[in-house]
C-alpha cells in the first residue's frame, strides 16, 4: 500500500522522505539514461519525477508513439530501468505540462481545433506568446478536450499499470499541472467559449436551484438559467454578478481537476493522485479546497524564489503548512528555464532550500535536477556530466536531511494567520475588463497594457462597503496582514498562514487565530470565525474591520465582540497572549526557527541570516542546552543559554539543541 | 525568424545568468499609458505610479484632441505613450488573438501586434525613442540561411562574462548554446571559435565586445533607427 503522510509518503507501511527531483527521459540519449540515474541516486536520491508529455507521445491524433521508431519515448523501457536501480518514480501525465515545451505539451491537433480553445470576451481565442511560438490556449471546459484527454489517458494505461506499485516502482500521479487558467488570474480575461458559459450556467442552477431565488438575490431579472450572461468587466450594477463568475472560476478549476482525476482512477493505480498549485493563494486557485476532490490526496504549490528570497518562501511555505495535508512542493526550481533572465548559483539555492524546510516543508521535487532543452543550472547536464558545485550541493543535502531524518521534526506554531480570501475576489472583480498577458519572460516581451490601468472608480457606497486592500493589483498580499506578520515575525512569534477553506478541526488546534475581516464578508467565514472564538483556550482576533456585511450586501453582523485591531500598534496591547519565544536575538535580519526532534528534549534550530551583510550576534535561549553544529556550523558547547553566532550574508546554519536536563 | 523546435542547450549557468545585461539596451524604459474611461482618464507609468496631475489636465481638456496630444506630448521624460480607450483595447485584444495570426513566428508576431497597435481605431502610440525589441534586432541581423554565429563579451577583465553560439538553419534560428557544450570547455574567444567551426564545420561569424562596447553598440544602433553591420565586427 501506498499513501501520503503529514511528513513524507508510506510504502510497504515504511515511511520514507518524500524528496525527489525531475529528470525528462525523452529529452536525453537512451544511451545516457544510465549514467544519469546512478547518478541521481549518487547524490542521495531515491525518487525521481517525470512528465509523460501528451505532444510526445500523440504527437498526430491517434497515432502513439512509444519507443517503437525513436528509442526516447519509450516509456516502459524508462520505468524498467528505474526498477532495475530500484528508484521510485512519480509520474506526471499533464495534458498541461508546460516544462518549456512548444504548445506547454499539447499536440497541435488541439490547439488548432476551434472546439477546444478557450475565448476571450470578444470571441476570438487567448493567445499564449510563447517563444518557441504563439498559441491558443485551450478550454478546459471542452467536452472534446476532456475526450481526447481521456483518450490519451487510455494509451498510457496499460503501461502504467505495468508500472505502479506493487508491480513496479511509481508510486505516485500528478493530475494536471498548475490547472490555473495559464497564469490568467484575472477572472475577465478568459474563458468564454460556449462550453464556458454552459459550465457557467451548470454552477449557478447548482447554486440558487432556481432563477427566481438567484434573481431576488443578486437583483437580476433573468428568466432562465440558460439567458443568464457572464460579466466581462466590473459595474456597480453588476458587482454580485461579478463575484458569481469569479466563484464560478473557482469551480470551474476544481471542476477541470475533477475530470482528470476521475481519467486517473479509471487506470486503477493503486497509487495517491496530487496536484501542484502553481503559485497562487488567492482566487481560483485553493490548496484546501483541491484536496476536498475526491482521491486528490495532496495539493501542493510549487516554488521558484530569486536570490535571497525570504518573502515569498515564507510566505508560501507557511500557507503550504497552515494548510495542506502534506506541505510539499511539486516543483522547487533547481536551476531555470533558459529566458528567465536569472540562474541562481549553488550557494543561493541552498539558502532557499534550507529556508523552506525551516518554514515548515516536508516534501519536495527539485525541478530538474538534470538539464534538457530551455533549461540550465543543473547538478547534471543533459548527457549526464556533473555540474560540482550543484552535485556537490545536493549530496551534502541530501545526507544532512537523511541522516537527521529532519522530514519527521515538528514545527508547530501556536498562532495562525487567516488572510481574507474573499478580499482576494473583491479585488479581482474591481477592474473595467481583463487584459490577457502578451509577454513571457525575457525574450517576448509584447506591448503589455498594465491591468491596473484599468481598476474601476467605487461610488462612496461601494468604497465603505467593499472596502477594497490598499494592494488592489497585488492578489498576494494584504496590508494588514503584512503588517501583523511583520509584528508577529520581529517579536519571534511562530505562525502559520492559511485561510477561510482550512479544515475546521485544523484551524481548532490553534490557540491564537488572528484573521483580517473587513466591512463585506460572507456568512459562512463570519460563521467559521465566530465558532472557533467559542471554542476553549480560543484567542481570535480580527481586523482592520469588523464585519457588518454579508457575500450579499445585506446586513450580517456576528463579530462585533471580537477584538478588532486597526493595526500591529493595537496588537501591542494584547501581547500577553502569546508565549516567550525559546529562542531570540535582538539583531535585525536574523531568523531562527525551533523544530522538535522525534527524540524528546531534542531539538534542530535553523538560523537564517536574511541579509547582504555577515553577522555577528548573540542568541539568547530560554533554558540552557547541549548544542551541536550541523550544517554550516562547527559550534559546540556542554551547556549554554546563550550563543555568540557569526553567519555569513544570505546563509542558514542548523544545530543540534538538546535541552540540558535530558543530558542529565 | 525562430524556429518552434530551437534547442536552447548546454547552457553554461554563469555565463548565461548574464543574458539580462545582454538584452537590457533593447528594454524601453519610460512607458506613459493613459487610459480615456467614462470616468475620466486614468494615468499610469510603467511602474505602476499614478498621475493625478496629469489626469486633471487632461480632464478639463477632454473635449480637445489636439490639445490633449499637446499635453502628453509635452511629457518628454517619456520614451513611449500609449493613448487608449476602452473601444480601442477591445478591438486591439480582439484582433490580435486570432488562430490564424498565431501561426506566425514569435518574432513577427510581436512584431505585428505592436502594428496592430498602432492601427487599431481609439489607440495612439507616441513614439519617442521606441527601441527594437530583442528579438526585432535579432531578424534583422540574422540574414543568413544556415550560419553560425559566436557572440563573446568580456567584462571587468574576465575572459569572458557572456557567450552564445546561434546556428541559423533554413533561415530559421535552430540552437542557443555556450561554450559549455564542449568538454573541456574553451576559456579564450579564439578557442571557442575553433570549437565552434571543428563542430559546424564551417566559417562562422564571430563578434567580440567588452559588455560597455557591446551597450555601446547596441545604443548607437537603436538611435540610428536602422540595422547595419558596424565596421568594427
Amino acid at each position: 500500500m501506498v499513501y501520503f503522510t503529514n511528513k513524507g509518503i508510506s510504502i510497504d507501511e515504511k515511511e520514507i522522505p518524500f524528496y525527489s527531483g525531475t529528470f525528462h527521459y525523452w529529452r536525453s540519449a537512451r544511451k545516457d539514461w544510465d549514467v544519469i540515474l546512478d547518478r541521481i541516486k549518487e547524490m542521495g536520491f531515491s525518487i525521481i519525477e517525470t512528465y509523460i508529455p501528451w505532444s510526445v507521445h500523440e504527437e498526430e491524433e491517434g497515432v502513439f508513439e512509444f519507443g517503437e521508431n525513436i528509442e526516447e519515448k519509450d516509456l516502459d523501457a524508462f520505468l524498467t530501468l528505474c526498477k532495475e536501480k530500484n528508484i521510485w518514480v512519480i509520474v506526471r501525465p499533464g495534458p498541461h505540462i508546460n516544462a518549456e515545451m512548444p504548445r506547454f505539451g499539447y499536440p497541435h491537433w488541439v490547439l488548432e481545433d476551434e472546439e477546444m480553445t478557450a475565448k476571450n470576451p470578444w470571441g476570438t481565442e487567448v493567445v499564449y506568446p510563447y517563444v518557441t511560438k504563439p498559441f491558443a490556449i485551450p478550454s478546459y471546459c471542452s467536452h472534446k478536450f476532456y475526450a481526447k484527454v481521456h483518450h490519451y489517458f487510455n494509451a498510457l494505461t496499460p503501461i502504467l499499470q505495468k508500472h505502479a506499485y506493487p508491480n513496479g516502482m511509481i508510486v505516485a500521479i500528478q493530475a494536471d499541472n498548475e490547472t490555473c487558467n495559464f497564469f490568467r488570474d484575472n477572472p475577465f480575461i478568459m474563458d468564454y467559449s460556449q462550453g464556458a458559459i454552459s459550465l457557467y450556467h451548470n454552477f449557478l442552477y447548482e447554486k440558487y436551484d432556481s432563477i427566481n431565488c438567484m434573481n431576488k438575490k443578486l437583483g437580476t431579472t433573468y428568466s432562465s438559467f440558460e439567458r443568464v450572461t457572464a460579466p466581462k468587466g466590473y459595474s456597480e450594477k453588476n458587482y454580485l454578478e461579478c463575484q458569481e463568475w469569479i466563484a464560478y472560476k473557482e469551480y470551474q478549476i476544481l471542476y477541470a481537476l475533477g475530470k482528470i482525476i476521475s481519467f486517473i482512477e479509471e487506470m486503477h493505480l493503486a497509487i495517491p493522485i496530487f496536484h501542484n498549485c502553481a503559485y497562487q493563494t488567492y482566487t481560483p486557485i485553493s490548496v484546501q479546497r483541491d484536496e476536498g476532490l475526491d482521491n486528490l490526496s495532496v495539493a501542493g504549490m510549487d516554488a521558484y524564489p530569486e536570490p535571497g528570497d525570504t518573502t515569498m518562501l515564507r510566505e508560501r511555505i507557511r500557507f503550504l503548512a497552515g494548510s495542506s495535508r502534506l506541505p510539499y512542493v511539486p516543483e522547487f526550481g533547481s536551476g531555470s528555464w533558459f529566458d528567465r533572465n536569472l540562474i541562481m548559483s549553488a550557494e543561493q539555492e541552498e539558502f532557499s532550500y534550507l529556508y523552506a524546510f525551516m518554514n515548515g516543508l516536508k516534501a519536495i521535487n527539485y525541478y530538474m535536477l538534470v538539464e534538457r532543452n530551455r533549461w540550465t543550472g543543473c547538478p547534471l547536464r543533459n548527457d549526464g556530466r556533473v555540474r560540482k558545485e550543484y552535485y556537490t550541493l545536493f549530496c551534502r543535502l541530501n545526507e544532512f536531511l537523511l541522516e537527521q531524518r529532519i522530514y519527521e521534526d515538528e514545527r508547530k506554531p501556536k498562532v495562525l494567520l487567516l488572510k481574507n480570501y474573499e478580499m482576494g475576489r473583491i479585488k479581482e472583480s474591481l477592474y473595467d475588463m481583463g487584459l490577457n498577458l502578451l509577454s513571457s519572460n525575457c525574450f517576448v516581451t509584447g506591448p503589455e497594457i498594465p491591468q491596473a490601468l484599468l481598476e474601476s472608480k467605487l461610488s462612496t457606497e461601494m468604497e465603505k462597503k467593499l472596502q477594497p486592500d490598499g494592494k488592489r493589483n497585488d492578489m498576494t498580499s494584504e496590508n494588514w496582514i503584512d503588517e501583523i506578520a511583520a509584528y508577529l515575525t520581529e517579536n519571534w512569534i511562530e505562525y502559520n498562514l492559511s485561510d477561510m477553506y482550512l479544515n475546521e478541526q485544523k484551524l481548532q488546534e490553534y490557540e491564537v487565530v488572528i484573521a483580517s475581516t473587513y466591512a463585506s464578508m460572507s456568512e459562512e467565514y463570519q460563521n467559521l470565525l465566530c465558532s472557533y472564538a467559542e471554542g476553549e483556550g480560543h484567542t481570535l482576533f480580527i481586523g482592520p474591520s469588523c464585519p457588518e456585511w454579508n457575500e450579499y450586501m445585506e446586513r450580517y453582523r456576528l463579530l462585533d465582540h471580537i477584538p478588532c485591531l486597526k493595526g500591529a500598534a493595537d496588537m501591542r496591547k494584547y501581547h500577553k497572549v502569546f508565549t516567550t519565544p525559546m529562542v531570540s536575538t535582538a539583531e535585525a535580519g536574523i531568523e531562527c526557527s525551533l523544530h522538535n526532534t522525534k527524540e524528546k528534549g531534542v531539538f534542530h534550530l535553523y538560523i537564517a541570516n536574511t541579509t547582504e551583510e555577515n553577522k555577528h550576534f548573540m542568541v539568547t535561549m530560554q533554558e540552557s542546552y547541549e548544542v551541536t553544529g550541523l550544517w554550516r556550523s562547527e559550534y559546540q558547547s556542554a551547556g549554554t543559554g546563550r550563543m555568540q553566532i557569526t553567519i555569513p550574508a544570505y546563509t542558514i546554519q542548523v544545530m543540534k539543541l538538546r535541552r540540558k536536563e535530558s543530558c542529565d | 525568424m525562430i524556429s518552434e523546435e530551437f534547442k536552447a542547450e548546454y547552457l553554461n549557468p554563469w555565463l548565461w545568468g548574464h543574458v539580462s545585461d545582454v538584452v537590457e539596451p533593447f528594454q524601453t524604459k519610460r512607458k506613459l499609458f493613459v487610459y480615456e474611461c467614462s470616468s475620466g482618464f486614468r494615468v499610469l507609468d510603467e511602474t505602476g505610479q499614478h498621475y493625478p496631475e496629469v489626469e486633471s489636465l487632461l480632464e478639463e481638456h477632454a473635449w480637445e484632441q489636439d490639445k490633449i496630444e499637446k499635453i502628453l506630448k509635452a511629457e518628454r521624460s517619456y520614451d513611449v505613450i500609449y493613448y487608449l480607450t476602452k473601444e480601442g483595447i477591445q478591438k486591439f485584444y480582439r484582433r490580435i488573438q486570432n488562430k490564424a495570426d498565431m501561426n506566425q513566428d514569435i518574432d513577427a508576431y510581436i512584431t505585428w501586434i505592436f502594428q496592430r497597435l498602432k492601427d487599431t481605431p481609439g489607440i495612439t502610440v507616441m513614439e519617442r525613442n521606441k527601441k527594437q525589441s530583442f528579438l526585432e534586432w535579432l531578424s534583422c541581423h540574422m540574414k543568413g540561411e544556415n550560419e553560425v554565429y559566436l557572440l563573446w563579451l568580456q567584462n571587468k577583465g574576465e575572459k569572458v562574462y557572456f557567450n552564445c553560439i546561434l546556428e541559423m538553419k533554413n533561415g530559421k534560428l535552430n540552437l542557443v548554446t555556450t561554450s559549455d557544450r564542449y568538454d573541456p570547455e574553451p576559456e579564450t574567444f579564439q578557442q571557442c571559435c575553433a570549437c565552434v567551426e571543428e563542430e559546424f564545420g564551417k566559417k562562422i561569424l564571430a563578434y567580440q565586445f567588452t559588455l560597455q562596447e557591446w551597450e555601446e553598440f547596441v545604443h548607437a544602433e537603436q538611435n540610428e533607427k536602422k540595422c547595419y553591420e558596424p565596421d568594427f565586427l
